[in-house]
């Protein structure tokens, strides 16, 4: 038996307040400014987890960049990338994603701030903030000084499709034709428009196109698809993608017509390693 | 330590539609137990469930448990507690343990039940998610489980004053046993705002925060998916100690609001003696064996390994770092030589081997052990690597 514990008390910021404001930028995936979470930092610290939401009424796929330095010198320690899917009004609880290994990139002193990009077309605000601990750290935790990234970056989810039949396999989707390092997946984006009843697997997948080894297969039924984050984090990220694997996602599903040959919208957060 | 993994994350039932579960038929009683592996093909991890709601539901407060075994003879591994406010606009469920269960065997039957606050005449959906090849260096074979249990969870008016709190609420008066705790399964406001959670631990009136949780609301009518909010990582706490959750929020909205804890209970280990406060209550432990000796040979002792509960060190101060003293005489006794620490292991540290190499030679040897650490020594035996001389 062993498990990783730490007795530091996890901290907040912005502290006992709102979020900071972030305004997206109009245009798809265009960068919104960097707003300010806390300036300075008080001890050097560890990124384990963003917490955001937004009144947002529109479609809105999300990634959250946050970063540490001066304005106009900020340097991304991690990204997220996921979805709220507010087109009947924005409905969801649990809107709070945790890093399973933390990242280890925050000076002492240093300013912490947020950008954003979405899917364009809203200028209605979010707010974010960011879950920390204060170094050093008491206990056995493994953290990084690795930042998370996104696939597809600065760009939407992957567009795929679930089988003809239930439960026969969607073509593969492609989202890396050869990866520039390892991989080590942290997250999982998937989201479709599903309602009651609806179920789905979907695989993810490595090696050249028609060979596709499966490394890990996410299932789970819908309930509605109005909701969010739509980003599922790994207790264990997943070290099974070397450096130069093709890597690809497909889906499957339960349900009998219309949801065969559904469209799914698929992607992931990793980081590069090795670690 | 590391908490990566090369194993595969797999799915039951696979390629097939999840295995329906109902209650119990009475609030928060037992369903039955429903198979969902029949023989699972290699040796695995469970790493949590997935959940589909076939009706509607609201408020909903569930506990799903995971069971290992024979129809009839189905052993807990693991539950889960979760908080699901309306279903009308739920995302996708899938819930990871914090930690994968231990190894299960190949060949084993896995099965869930499923009881709630509601009698829910419908049955949902879920299935299990498991690993085959899991290698990371993490696992615990402790029951996840949650406080309180099998019960609602605790309800209170959060402050009507933005980011001011509410009043601390006892979420476990104090468990018998050592335990990790891991997350939170909590109800939220009805409008958009941002949370704060406090776990403490103390006598009321005197919680001390060992932790902040942080978590975000969209729109009214607690819409949302089924979740818990996981601490950063375990938190160990002691035996007896009481904890508690207070909560603080932007915006004024009151209604009531719940809150549970998801830990780790840790029965095989007795509960942790309290803290010496001087020397004086230290207690001093000795063992010592009997002779070793073969025809008064010389005896070349290579490796003596003491087989140990380890790994349960405290969480601060003396027993954090928890330490035996191994020596010998070669003198039948008399005098004790070449003492030496040897750790015991650090709290969570199970896998720690408590072992001296080198050792020597001696025609007649007694070994000697000595601990004045505050917590509880389990000794279970003690084996050695020796070879014997020619005279």
């Amino acid at each position: 038996m062993a498990y990783q514990y730490t007795t530091n008390a996890q901290k907040t910021a912005p502290a006992a307040a709102v979020g900071a404001v972030v305004t997206p930028n109009n245009t798809a995936y265009a960068n919104s400014a960097w707003a300010t979470i806390q300036d300075p930092m008080t001890a050097a610290s560890v990124l384990t987890g963003i917490a955001f939401r937004t009144t947002s009424t529109t479609v809105g796929q999300y990634e959250i960049d946050i970063g540490v330095g001066a304005a106009a010198s900020e340097v991304v320690i991690a990204t997220i990338k996921g979805m709220c899917y507010t087109l009947i009004g924005n409905s969801a609880n649990g809107m709070y994603i945790p890093f399973a290994i933390p990242i280890d990139a925050i000076p002492n002193a240093s300013r912490v701030a947020a950008r954003l990009r979405t899917q364009g077309g809203s200028v209605t605000t979010w707010n974010i903030s960011i879950t920390y601990l204060e170094k050093p750290i008491v206990g056995s935790l493994q953290v990084t000084t690795h930042p998370t990234k996104v696939v597809p970056s600065a760009a939407s989810l992957l567009n795929i499709q679930s089988g003809a039949s239930s439960w026969a396999n969607g073509t593969w989707g492609q989202l890396s034709a050869s990866t520039s390092t390892d991989w080590i997946i942290a997250g999982v984006s998937v989201w479709s428009e599903g309602t009651h009843g609806f179920q789905y697997e979907a695989d993810i997948g490595i090696g050249a196109a028609a060979s596709e080894v499966v490394i890990a297969t996410l299932k789970a039924g819908y309930c509605f698809q109005s909701s969010a984050p739509f980003l599922i984090m790994l207790p264990n990220p997943l070290d099974a993608i070397p450096l130069g694997s093709r890597v690809a996602m497909r889906v499957r599903t339960s349900a009998s017509p219309p949801f065969h040959n559904w469209n799914f919208y698929v992607g992931l957060t990793y980081y590069e390693g090795p670690l | 330590m590391s908490l990566l993994n090369t194993g595969v994350l797999k799915v039951a039932p696979p390629a097939a539609d999840m295995v329906e579960l109902l209650d119990g038929g009475n609030s928060w009683e037992y369903g039955d137990w429903v198979e969902v592996i029949a023989a699972t093909s290699a040796d695995c991890n469970v790493a949590g469930i997935c959940v589909g709601a076939s009706s509607a539901y609201s408020n909903m407060e569930a506990e799903v448990e995971i069971g290992v075994g024979a129809s009839g003879e189905e052993a807990s591994i693991g539950l889960i507690r979760i908080y699901g406010p309306n279903s009308g606009t739920a995302h996708p469920g899938i819930y990871l343990l914090p930690v994968v269960t231990d190894t299960v065997d190949a060949g084993s039957r896995i099965a869930l039940r499923y009881r709630e606050h509601d009698v829910n005449l419908t049955p949902n959906v879920f299935g299990v998610l498991y690993y085959e090849g899991f290698d990371a260096d993490i696992s615990v074979p402790l029951t996840l489980t949650a406080a309180p249990l099998g019960t609602d969870s605790v309800s209170f008016t959060p402050n009507a004053t933005a980011w001011a709190n509410s009043a601390w609420v006892e979420l476990s008066s104090g468990i018998g046993y050592s335990s990790l705790l891991a997350a939170i399964a909590p109800s939220n406001p009805s409008t958009t705002c941002d949370i704060e959670w406090d776990l403490g631990i103390g006598a009321s009136g005197s919680e001390v925060v060992i932790t902040t949780l942080r978590s975000a609301m969209m729109v009214s009518s607690r819409s949302g998916l089924l979740w818990y909010l996981n601490l950063p990582s375990l938190y160990p706490i002691d035996a007896n100690v009481r904890v508690a959750a207070r909560m603080r929020k932007s915006g004024t909205a009151t209604d009531a609001t719940t809150v549970s804890l998801l830990y780790y209970l840790n029965p095989v280990v007795p509960p942790t003696p309290p803290v010496p406060t001087d020397e004086s209550s230290v207690i001093r432990i000795l063992r010592q064996w009997g002779h070793f000796s073969d025809e008064n040979f010389w005896i070349f002792w290579h490796e003596f390994e003491l087989l140990m509960e380890t790994g349960k060190g405290l969480v601060t101060g003396q027993g954090s770092d928890p330490v035996i003293e191994i020596s010998y005489s070669n003198d039948y006794g008399h005098t004790f030589i070449n003492a030496q620490n040897v750790s015991i292991g650090k709290i969570g540290e199970f896998r720690h081997r408590v072992r001296r190499l080198n050792l020597g030679r001696s025609r007649d040897r007694v070994w000697r052990l000595v601990c004045s650490e505050p917590i509880a020594i389990t000794l279970l035996e003690a084996t050695a690597r020796i070879s014997k001389g020619s005279s």
